[in-house]
């Protein structure tokens, strides 16, 4: 039961560390996970930091009459937030219908079969 | 579940087209309701009547729907049995979060701050981002429900845990005491009371939804609360752009009222008028720092004057209410030298800051307008503060949303992890409804009152000034400062709060557009009122009492337990709130920080990285805090005051940035003493680790892997 936890750790491990005892798919959308929640993070960032460090020299145009600076960081951004949002969502949710389609199962045998007894052993623990 | 888990189940469809059948009934009911009243309005119904009928109508509905949803059932009482359908819990995470702050007030910074009130705007919207991409498809998929259990399901053992309920405890109650402060402010303004039974008329309706049931109750009249404020929000903005632009888009037209605002301030520093009342300011200014500087010879001058005033009005058989006046005035003088010297201070900052250009207010556009990158070397580190203090603000405030436990536990209560992440990108779009219309009534109500208010006889001014002045001097107040009879825009004062609230009168709307707006500001508070409340009970009864001190307690005693911790919290919020904060954005923005410096470092590295551990999360979450308030004590005038800080203000920043966004130095400071202790600590234990793989695991969505 306990099969899956005995590993140590390393200091340090980055977020896309493995275990051994998952499979090899198991660790590979875990990692493409990561990659999506990077790269919106990384859009969300650059976002924010250009609106609000630019928002002066973005002022020599004006987008529906109001100057760019004061637009973008009024309604630009938050569009571009609920796009990042929406964009993950498509993403992730591509990501898990071709997971449980790779199984050739319904979801159901696929929890079953690829969830490790490890989630039933924590139920009557805790 | 032949879908999958990226599909909604039958169930959960089913449920959907119920909730869309009888939520449309209900805004149905809400609008002949508003034209019912409208219509009463020209039959000659007095103000009163009708003020009162909104806030007893919808307190009422709110109430019935908390009798409706009553529960002592566990699941239903803490998560609402994990039913919601994304888009209503995106209506209702849109509820919780816009406070009295976000529907009082945005509109109201960006009136009085211009570009800089975007912050908020910025902040509270792109803090989505973060809920979206790290915390809310990971919360879901635990199945638990309150944060602090998360948290010590992940680094196990108490520790952990304790800390995480002191501190969701410590942030919503800050939260909370601002909501009923607006709770307040609203009702007093509806019905004509006094500020104080304001409260306690408002806090029925919060009691008896949370209390009686839950977050069932919380979240089906969060819903309605919903529907209500972004009407109330959104009728007077079109209102105002069809009057003044003939085009119900305000998003598309206030462009063209800024390029006249933008206009029409140049005209105003430039106005003569304006510059005799400013420089009266200034001698009044200057008049109260010499005073400031002498204090107990000052207060006997003023003693004298004042009696002198009073005697000579009298001599003069002039009439009655001027000598009361004057008699007053003389009776109520700061009678100690602590009392008298406070009050110069207060002249003088509120006289040298109105006798700056605009009335102190900052131009409506320009970013970061207190300094100018092309100008002389002190006006290019003014704006580069100015930069680095609104970057702050929109990081700390974006941190704290994905931090805020009453926040996150919403979604918890979704059918799915699916649902979950899907309801993030509802929750914003609602959201974002109030938020990008925020601008445009900034802009509106600025239009109104460059064209229409200032220059207008003092004798004709319009009944809101007289009404408002009266309820409450420091949100509206106005004085012929130079004697021509007519107002300038300098002897105008409007508050942060009230401009939103009084914005269908400063357009000249009907009266019930006004009382709809104060409903909507009632809901918005009342409803983030109720999830802070609820989140509260919830870690005192459930991860305190059950989880540590007695865990064989019955279902049913932790449920009754929750109940009546709540009436405690929202009893002692209340007397908070009745000692009167002012600026309610500041103590906001505290709470965010705060939130931001406990939370969001040991949420997000417990869940991307395997090697947080126990200790390492507990002295991460104590000393994001202790960096956080310590800053906070140090820079905060009124903490400065109450822990007796001696060291000079100038010494205790850090780059110049504001006390209340110290929420960016308490995250990377929790953040890199997590990461430190976790390298020389104990590994987390087995127990934690499987707990970690099936919150990362996708297999596990249906929820029948949950960690319960």
């Amino acid at each position: 039961m306990h099969s899956v936890t005995p590993l140590r750790p390393v200091a340090g491990e980055g977020p896309s560390s493995t275990q051994p005892s998952r499979s090899d798919g198991r660790g590979r959308s875990w990692r493409i996970v990561t990659l999506f929640t990077l790269l919106g993070l990384v859009g969300w960032l650059v976002l924010t930091v250009g609106v609000v460090w630019f928002a002066r020299d973005l002022d020599q145009w004006t987008i529906a009459r109001v100057p760019a600076g004061y637009w973008w960081a009024a309604q630009g951004a938050i569009g571009g937030y609920i796009l990042i949002i929406v964009i993950y969502c498509g993403l992730m949710e591509w990501l898990e219908a071709r997971q449980s389609g790779a199984e050739p199962d319904d979801v159901a045998a696929a929890a079953s079969s690829a969830s490790p007894p490890a989630g039933q052993e924590l139920h009557r623990h805790g | 579940m032949a879908d999958g888990p990226v599909a909604p189940s039958d169930e959960t469809r089913v449920f959907t087209r119920e909730l869309n059948r009888r939520y449309s009934l209900y805004t149905a009911g809400a609008l002949l309701f508003i034209a019912a009243l409208a219509l009463l309005e020209r039959k000659g119904w007095p103000r009163s009547w009708i003020g009162g009928t909104f806030l007893i109508a919808t307190v009422v509905v709110y109430a019935a729907i908390g009798l409706l949803s009553r529960t002592t059932d566990e699941s239903e009482y803490y998560v609402a049995g994990r039913r919601v359908p994304a888009i209503f819990n995106g209506m209702a995470t849109a509820a919780d979060w816009m406070s009295a702050a976000s529907f009082i007030g945005t509109a109201g910074v960006l009136y009085l701050q211009g570009f800089s009130g975007l912050a908020y705007i910025l902040g509270w919207t792109g803090g989505y981002c973060l809920v979206a991409l790290l915390l809310a498809p990971y919360l879901r998929r635990t199945g638990f429900y309150t944060i602090p259990e998360f948290i010590g399901a992940r680094y196990g053992g108490r520790a952990p845990r304790l800390v995480a309920v002191s501190a969701a405890v410590l942030v919503s109650f800050v939260y909370v005491v601002v909501q009923i402060y607006g709770v307040g402010l609203i009702t007093s303004h509806l019905t004509g009371f006094s500020f104080e039974i304001g409260i306690f008329v408002g806090l029925g309706g919060v009691l008896v939804c949370s209390f009686l049931g839950g977050m069932r109750a919380v979240t089906w009249t969060q819903v309605a609360q919903y529907i209500i404020l972004i009407i109330a929000y959104l009728t007077p903005v079109v209102w105002l752009s069809l009057n003044q632009t003939g085009s119900p888009f305000p998003l598309f037209t206030y462009g063209k009222q800024m390029e006249q605002v933008t206009l029409r301030e140049q005209r105003l520093i430039d106005d003569p008028a304006e510059q005799a009342v400013r420089r009266h300011l200034e001698v009044r200014a200057a008049d109260a720092q010499r005073k400031s500087q002498d204090v107990r010879q000052a207060m006997a001058d003023d003693a004298e004057t004042l009696a002198a005033h009073a005697r000579a009005l009298r001599a003069a058989d002039a009439p009655l209410a001027k000598v009361q006046q004057a008699e007053r005035r003389l009776a109520t003088r700061p009678q100690t030298e602590a009392d008298a010297s406070a009050a110069y201070q207060m002249v003088q900052e509120d006289a040298q800051r109105r006798s700056q250009p605009l009335a102190g207010m900052a131009p409506m556009a320009l970013p970061h307008a207190v300094g100018d990158p092309q100008g002389n070397p002190a006006q290019q580190e003014k704006y580069g503060s100015a930069k680095r203090n609104f970057l702050a603000l929109v990081i700390c405030l974006m941190l704290g949303t994905a931090a805020m436990p009453h926040i996150l536990t919403r979604y918890y209560t979704t059918p799915s992890v699916f649902e979950a992440r899907r309801s993030v990108a509802w929750s914003l779009f609602f959201i974002a409804l109030l938020y990008m219309a925020a601008p445009a009534l900034a802009v509106m109500v600025k239009y109104e009152v460059f064209t229409h208010l200032v220059g207008t006889p003092f004798d004709h001014l319009p009944g809101w000034i007289h009404r408002w002045s009266k309820l409450d001097p420091t949100l509206v107040s106005v004085e012929d400062i130079n004697g021509d009879g007519l107002l300038q825009l300098a002897e105008l004062h409007l508050g942060t709060d009230v401009i939103v609230l009084a914005a269908p009168e400063i357009g000249g709307l009907p009266l019930v557009v006004t009382y709809l707006v104060a409903a909507g500001g009632l809901a918005a508070a009342l409803s983030t009122a109720d999830g802070l409340l609820l989140t509260i009970s919830n870690s005192l009864s459930y991860d305190l009492y059950y989880g540590m001190i007695n865990p064989r307690a019955p279902a049913l005693r932790r449920v009754m337990l929750s109940k009546f911790l709540v009436l405690v919290a929202a009893l002692l919020a209340a007397f908070m709130a009745s000692m009167r904060f002012a600026d309610i954005l500041q103590f906001v923005t505290a709470a965010f920080s705060l939130a931001a410096a406990a939370f969001f470092p040991a949420l997000v590295l417990g869940i991307f990285w395997r090697g947080a551990t126990r200790i390492g999360a507990t002295a991460g979450m104590l000393s994001g805090l202790a960096v956080c308030g310590g800053y906070m004590v140090f820079n905060l005038p009124l903490l400065r005051r109450f822990f007796d800080v001696q060291t000079p203000l100038a010494e205790c920043t850090w780059w110049g940035i504001d006390a209340v966004a110290a929420g960016v130095f308490g995250v990377p400071a929790g953040a890199l003493v997590l990461v430190m202790v976790s390298w020389v600590t104990p590994s987390p234990g087995p127990r934690q680790l499987a707990a970690l793989d099936l919150i990362r695991d996708a297999a596990a969505d249906d929820g029948r892997c949950d960690l319960r």
